[in-house]
């Protein structure tokens, strides 16, 4: 416990919308060590966003935290104080956003941009400030710093701006890097450079991350540990290798299943029946039941809780609880 | 002949352009030479532009019915050779096509022609009418501007709140309330009833004590038609700013601020409030005929000597040159504010570039 970086506890957050309240996250548990990486993966509109914004406390209305505790650095970044939690934001755990010509803001230049975090959360004589944003430009690999930290979004190209981004990020040497499918909306060979520059810049920097996505391909390339979320609650968590070699909830094992993969021939991809459902009025008991294979009469009745079955690795369904028997 | 000399002349600006080196842009001296270039262009434009609507303005006057002989010489009975004799000497008995050529190639001299009423000549009967209206649109328009984008942020930042519906249905009512309606009943009730306001005109006809005592009598009498301008813009202008502001503030790039650490009002005023403003700028590129429009019933209800009563008077009767006059000088006023605004929206905004 002590050694959390980051400690989610049963965190709701609800939209409250004319419709009826939308459970995004109900009950989350996740930690996060020190220096770990941990993967967040689920389909979209699972609620993997809302947990990282939730993170940041940057939830709007009509989305509330309406429960939870998230420990950070031994204090509840949900009883802070809007002032207090603006120093936590940026400074100690800072984001990076799927879309990364829109995150920048056009009318400002990438420089100033980056100047503008540092300036609020470090101590760093004005005119100092440009030589440091085009020091970590350079680390981010963008060439001619000192020349394109005067550029402004629009003459980045997706790649650079990405890079940017991270650089703006980890400008104030966070402790924590929440980022959001960062590489969802790069071509293939840009989100390769941008996974390689953050394997690299973990070393350097020494922040643990949460790396949300959809693509197990991705997260699998830098993670340590993997939780895995459907319909607003995490299903299973384990490191890599249980993830990988041993799934336990019949939704991962069919997120497995349906990863194209050259060593095994098959006629066609695996797909997993059904839609995700809508979260105003989920599913009964399990919420993966109604696209579960392995779904018996206690899945729509109860709701699985999240237990460790092995060390280290805990999901949450029927088919490992003790009254019922295992099928794999 | 003549657009392929255009076509080249604007690509020899874009050479220009391209030549500047990248890496200069910021260098005010460089943005100056691109955006003097820019208005090159765009002059060269508006050109052409004027001589459409010339074309356009004078084919309709001349289309209308009616003679411009009675405008002259009322409807006394008169010698039809007398007629002739008039029609002759003002050229109205050429073809229409012929008389526009007689026109234009006079308006390229800067000579508008004389009035067929009077005899005095176009140029100073509307230049003399320009400051007032003037005064009146900019009045109008600075306090509007002020007024709506103050709102619209608040509005749009407390989106569904009592203050963002009181402020709408506000703006709703001034948008559709017709400004002679607002006009009548304002004057009835400042002018009338309460007797605060004086009834019309640009200022008392009396002597004042001091320079203070004319300019607060004179702005006694801005503050009705003014107002009534104002309403109208200002309901205008904010539901532009509020629905642009609510675009902004669903943007990526402002939750990226937020995530920053920034406080909410550097993240409301520095980053959304620049980008809110860019579609406002083209908006204000309008304003010139919105409010002119305006102009037309707000001065003649209140005997503002300007632009829009002279408009009004003058709209009745056949008098061409006046006519005529009138129609390129509001022309040339609402191109040159169209420019206006895209100059400023080209400084304003990054990703514009000059070509």
């Amino acid at each position: 416990m002590n050694e959390s970086l980051l400690s989610i506890n049963n965190l709701k957050t609800y939209f409250y919308t004319e419709e009826g309240v939308v459970k995004a996250v109900d009950n989350v548990n996740l930690k996060i060590k020190k220096e770990e990486v941990l993967g967040l993966v689920g389909e979209s509109g699972c609620g993997k966003s809302t947990t990282a914004i939730s993170i940041m406390r940057l939830i709007r209305a009509p989305g509330k935290i309406a429960g939870g505790e998230i420990w950070f650095d031994g204090e509840d970044l949900l009883k802070k104080s809007e002032g207090k939690m603006r120093k936590i934001r940026g400074g100690k755990i800072s984001m990076i956003f799927q879309n990364p010509m829109s995150s920048l803001n056009p009318v400002f230049t990438v420089g100033g941009q980056i100047a503008e975090a540092i300036k609020l959360h470090q101590n760093v004589q004005k005119r100092e400030i440009k030589e440091k944003v085009a020091e970590i430009l350079d680390k981010v690999g963008i060439p001619d710093p000192s020349e394109r930290l005067e550029d402004y979004p629009h003459e980045y190209s997706g790649g650079m701006a990405q890079r940017a981004m991270i650089a703006m990020a980890l400008s104030c040497n966070p402790e924590l890097l929440v980022a959001d499918e960062p590489t969802t909306n790069l071509d293939v060979t840009i989100q390769a450079q941008i996974l390689e520059l953050m394997k690299a810049l973990r070393k350097d920097f020494g922040a643990s991350i949460l790396l949300i996505g959809h693509d197990l391909g991705v997260i699998s390339e830098l993670c340590d540990k993997i939780a895995v979320m459907y319909a607003g609650k995490i299903v299973e968590n384990s490191d890599l290798t249980g993830i990988f070699k041993k799934p336990k909830h019949p939704y991962t094992q069919a997120l497995l299943e349906s990863i194209p993969r050259l060593d095994v021939e098959t006629e066609r991809l695996r797909i997993i029946p059904g839609t995700v459902p809508r979260l105003i009025n989920p599913p009964s008991g399990c919420r993966f039941h109604p696209r579960c294979e392995h779904a018996m009469k206690i899945c729509s009745e109860q709701e699985p809780l999240l237990t460790e079955i092995e060390k280290e690795h805990t999901v949450a369904c029927h088919l490992y609880t003790s009254n019922s028997k295992p099928s794999h | 002949m003549q657009r392929y000399s255009l076509y080249v002349t604007l690509n020899l600006i874009d050479k220009e352009i391209n030549i500047k080196e990248r890496r200069e842009k910021n260098n005010w001296g460089v943005v100056l030479m691109t955006l003097r270039t820019y208005i090159i262009r765009r002059v060269i434009v508006i050109i052409p532009t004027l001589i459409f609507i010339s074309m356009v303005i004078f084919s309709l006057i001349h289309l209308a019915p009616g003679d411009p002989l009675y405008a002259m010489v009322g409807r006394h009975p008169i010698h039809p050779d007398t007629l002739e004799m008039i029609r002759r000497e003002f050229g109205l008995d050429q073809p229409v096509y012929v008389q526009y050529v007689i026109w234009l190639s006079k308006v390229v001299r800067g000579d508008l022609g004389f009035s067929y009423v009077g005899n005095r000549p176009v140029t100073a009967m509307i230049t003399e009418k320009i400051p007032a209206t003037l005064e009146l649109m900019l009045v109008a328009e600075s306090i509007a501007l002020v007024i709506a984008v103050t709102l619209g942020v608040i509005a749009a930042v407390k989106h569904h709140s009592l203050t963002d519906a009181v402020c709408s249905v506000g703006a709703l009512i001034g948008y559709s309330a017709p400004n002679f309606w607002i006009s009548l009943i304002a004057m009835m009730v400042f002018a009338g009833w309460l007797k605060v306001l004086p009834i019309g005109g640009m200022g008392s006809h009396r002597t004042f004590n001091t320079p203070l005592d004319a300019l607060v009598d004179h702005l006694r009498h801005l503050v009705l038609p003014a107002s009534i301008l104002v309403i109208g813009w200002t309901a205008y202008l904010f539901r532009m700013v509020r629905s642009s502001m609510l675009d902004v503030l669903r943007q990526d790039y402002i939750t990226t601020a937020r995530a920053k650490g920034l406080k909410e009002r550097v993240v409301i005023y520095k980053h959304a409030l620049r980008n809110a403003l860019l579609p406002v700028i083209t908006y204000e590129g309008y304003s010139i005929g919105f409010l002119l429009s305006g102009a037309a019933v707000v001065e003649t209800i209140f005997s503002w000597p300007g632009l829009g009563r002279f408009m009004v008077e003058i709209a009745g009767n056949r008098n061409y040159p006046v006519l005529m006059g009138l129609s390129m000088i509001i022309a040339v006023m609402v191109l040159t504010a169209n420019l206006g605004a895209d100059l400023a929206y080209a400084i304003v905004d990054p990703r514009i570039r000059y070509d």
